[in-house]
C-alpha cells in the first residue's frame, strides 16, 4: 500500500485491517498519529538486524497465535547459527572484510546489518569503527585496508526469479575492475563476492551469514552447503520451492 | 600627453598589473591545491613516495598515485575550470548575476538523463549514466534556444523558459526517484551529490575535449561579451550580431557544463560564485575574467576536494557540499570588504 516510505493511508484504511506492521524507522509517525484513531493498531518489526531477528519473530508469532510456528523458526534459526559459529570459531585470525552497500563505496559500519552478520561469521569488518552505519569511504582508503574478502550487497534483482548469475557476476566483476583495485588482497585472491538484498538482509539473513562464513573461512567450511539452509528456510517456513540465484560465483569455490 | 590622459594610462596599467598577478596567483594557488590532494590520501603515502611514484613505476602507490587520486584531481580542476568559465559567460549573455550553468536548466536536464539511465535502463555504469545526463543536458540546452529563437532571444524569455524547464526536469526527476528501489535512489541520491572518486583517464580525456574546445570561442568573443553587459542596444550599435552571439554562447558554454558534470554528478555554487570572487577582485573585462573565473573555479573543486577527502577520513563529505561550504563563506568575505558596486 503505497511505498515503504510514504504509504497510501486511504488504502490502507479500506483493506480494514486489526493491525498494520511496519519498520522499526520507516514510514515515520504518520502511521501512530493516523491509524489508531480509526481502530487500526501499529506493530513495529525490523526482522533485517539478525541479532533482534528471534526475538521479533516470536513476538510476531504470539500476536498471530502462531507461537509454535514462530518457535520452530527460531530454534531452526538458533541451531544453524550455532553451527555456523562453532565451526568458524576455530578460524586462527579475523580476515578483514569489506562490506559495500547497495550504493559504490558505501561501506557497512557499526550497527548495520551487513556488520552483524559479518562479525557472527568470524570476519573483521574494516568499517566498524568508522562510527556511522552507513559510512562513504573513499577507494584509497578500501586499498589501505587491504581487506581479503570483499562482499556487495545486490538489491536490482529478484534472485528468486534469476536461473543464472550474469547480473550478480556483473556486479561483482564492476568491483575487480575499480582503478588500482587488483593490488586489494580480496581483488587479486578473487575473493570477491556480490550477494542479493534477500539474503544480505531480513529474516533470510543467517543464509548470508553462512555464505559469507563460507567465503571468510573456506578451509573450515569445505563441506558446508549454504544452499540446503536456504532450501531449508524457503521450503519448510515459507511453503514455496527452492529456486533462484543469490550470490555470484558459487562462494564455496573461493580461494583456499 | 595632458594629466588626465597620463592619469588614465596609469590607472589602466594598475588594473591590468592586477589582472595579470591575480591570474598568476591564481594559477599558482591552484598547483599547490592540486599538489596537496595529489599528497594528501587514506593510504598514508608521504610526499617523497608521491613525487616518487609520479615518474616512476613503483608497484602499488604508483597505482594509487595515478589510478585514483591524479584522475581525481584533473578532473576536479577541468570541471571547476569549465563551471567557473560557462558562469562568467551566463551571467554576461543573461545579464544577471544570479546566473549560472544551471539557470537555463542544464543541470536539471543532465540530473534527469543521469536518473533515467539509473532507473530505466538499469545504469549503473559510468558511461551510461554519462551519456544519459549528457543527451538530457544538450536536450535541455536545445529547448532553450528552440524558445529563444522565437523570442528573439531576449535574456528575460531564456531565463524565464530556463526556470521552467528546471522545474520541468526536477519533477520529472522527483517522480522517478519515487518509483525507483532502494539502491536506485540511493544511487541518484550520490549523483547529485557530485563526485570526482569514478573519474577514469578516459572520461577526464572526453571532459577535457568538451570542455576546452570552447575557450578559444569565448575568449575570441570576450569584447563582445563585454558590449553586451553594457546592454543589447549597444552592442548593437557597435556591430555585435547579439542574438547569433547568445545563442552561440548557450551551446558552448552548455557543452562545457553537461561536460564537466555528466561524469561527476552536479557540483553546485561554483559556476555562480568563481565569477562574483573574480570580478570582485578584478573588474569585468571578459579577456582575463573567463580564464580567472575558469580558474578560480577550479581551484575551489581541487580545495573542496581535498578537504572533503580529508576533514572527515576516511569518510567523504561530498564535494557539492564542501564547494557550498568553502565558496560561501569566502564570498560573503569578498562582498562585505568590497564597498563600490561591483556587478
Amino acid at each position: 500500500m503505497g511505498r515503504w516510505n510514504e504509504p497510501e493511508l486511504e488504502a490502507i484504511v479500506a483493506l480494514n485491517p486489526d493491525l498494520v506492521i511496519a519498520y522499526g524507522r520507516n514510514p515515520g509517525p504518520l502511521l501512530e498519529q493516523k491509524l489508531p484513531p480509526l481502530g487500526i493498531q501499529v506493530l513495529r518489526l525490523d526482522f533485517y538486524k539478525i541479532t533482534t531477528l528471534e526475538r521479533e519473530v516470536l513476538d510476531l508469532g504470539r500476536l498471530l497465535d502462531r507461537n509454535d510456528a514462530a518457535g520452530a523458526f527460531c530454534a531452526w534459526h538458533g541451531r544453524a547459527l550455532t553451527e555456523i559459529r562453532a565451526r568458524a570459531s576455530r578460524a586462527s585470525s579475523l580476515p578483514p572484510v569489506y562490506l559495500e552497500g547497495y550504493t559504490d563505496y558505501h561501506a557497512s559500519g557499526p550497527g548495520s546489518g551487513g556488520d552483524m552478520m559479518c562479525t557472527l561469521a568470524y570476519g573483521r569488518n574494516i568499517a566498524a569503527g568508522l562510527g556511522i552505519p552507513y559510512p562513504r569511504v573513499t577507494p584509497e582508503w578500501v586499498l589501505a585496508r587491504e581487506p581479503q574478502v570483499i562482499f556487495k550487497a545486490v538489491s536490482r534483482e529478484n534472485g528468486y526469479l534469476l536461473t543464472d548469475r550474469t547480473a550478480f557476476d556483473r556486479r561483482r566483476d564492476a568491483i575487480r575492475r575499480r582503478p588500482a583495485w587488483g593490488h586489494i588482497p580480496a581483488v587479486a585472491s578473487n575473493n570477491v563476492h556480490a550477494l542479493d538484498s534477500a539474503i544480505f538482509a531480513g529474516p533470510r539473513s543467517i543464509v548470508g551469514v553462512a555464505f559469507m562464513a563460507c567465503a571468510i573461512h573456506p578451509e573450515l567450511f569445505a563441506d558446508y552447503d549454504p544452499e540446503a539452509l536456504h532450501r531449508e528456510y524457503l521450503e519448510r517456513f515459507q511453503g514455496v520451492a527452492y529456486r533462484g540465484v543469490y550470490t555470484s560465483t558459487d562462494i564455496r569455490e573461493a580461494p583456499r | 600627453m595632458n594629466p588626465e590622459s597620463v592619469e588614465l594610462c596609469r590607472g589602466y596599467a594598475d588594473q591590468a598589473a592586477t589582472r595579470t598577478l591575480f591570474l598568476v596567483a591564481a594559477l599558482m594557488a591552484l598547483a599547490l591545491a592540486m599538489l596537496t590532494g595529489l599528497c594528501v590520501g587514506a593510504s598514508g603515502l608521504g610526499v617523497r613516495e608521491v613525487l616518487a611514484s609520479l615518474v616512476t613505476d613503483t608497484g602499488r602507490a604508483h597505482s594509487i598515485v595515478w589510478m585514483l587520486r591524479l584522475p581525481r584531481i584533473l578532473m576536479g580542476a577541468l570541471v571547476g575550470f569549465g563551471l567557473g568559465m560557462a558562469g562568467s559567460v551566463f551571467q554576461a549573455i543573461l545579464k544577471n548575476p544570479l546566473a549560472s550553468p544551471y539557470t537555463l536548466g542544464v543541470g536539471s536536464g543532465a540530473g534527469f538523463g543521469a536518473v533515467s539511465v539509473i532507473m530505466l535502463c538499469g545504469g549503473f555504469n559510468t558511461w551510461g549514466v554519462a551519456g544519459g545526463a549528457f543527451v538530457c543536458a544538450m536536450l535541455s540546452a536545445g529547448l532553450i534556444l528552440g524558445v529563444a529563437r522565437l523570442r528573439r532571444a531576449s535574456t528575460e524569455t531564456m531565463i524565464l523558459a530556463g526556470i521552467a524547464q528546471m522545474f520541468l526536469f526536477s519533477s520529472l526527476t522527483s517522480l522517478l526517484q519515487y518509483m525507483g528501489t532502494m539502491e536506485q535512489v540511493h544511487e541518484v541520491v550520490f549523483w547529485f551529490f557530485g563526485s570526482l572518486s569514478k573519474a577514469g583517464w578516459g572520461e577526464i580525456a572526453l571532459a577535457a575535449f568538451m570542455i576546452l574546445v570552447p575557450v578559444p570561442f569565448f575568449l575570441r568573443r570576450a569584447w563582445d561579451l563585454d558590449l553586451l553587459c553594457q546592454g543589447d542596444e549597444s552592442a548593437l550599435a557597435l556591430g555585435v550580431n547579439v542574438k547569433g552571439l547568445r545563442m552561440a554562447a548557450v551551446i558552448m558554454a552548455s557543452l562545457v557544463t553537461a561536460g564537466g558534470i555528466c561524469f561527476t554528478g552536479v557540483i553546485g555554487f561554483v559556476g555562480l560564485v568563481a565569477p562574483h570572487i573574480t570580478r570582485l577582485v578584478i573588474g569585468g573585462d571578459h579577456h582575463t575574467l573567463l580564464p580567472a573565473s575558469g580558474l578560480v573555479g577550479a581551484l575551489i573543486v581541487v580545495a573542496a576536494d581535498t578537504l572533503g577527502h580529508t576533514l572527515w577520513a576516511p569518510q567523504v563529505i561530498p564535494i557539492g557540499i564542501m564547494t557550498a561550504f568553502i565558496g560561501v563563506p569566502f564570498f560573503f568575505y569578498l562582498l562585505l570588504q568590497r564597498s563600490r558596486e561591483y556587478w
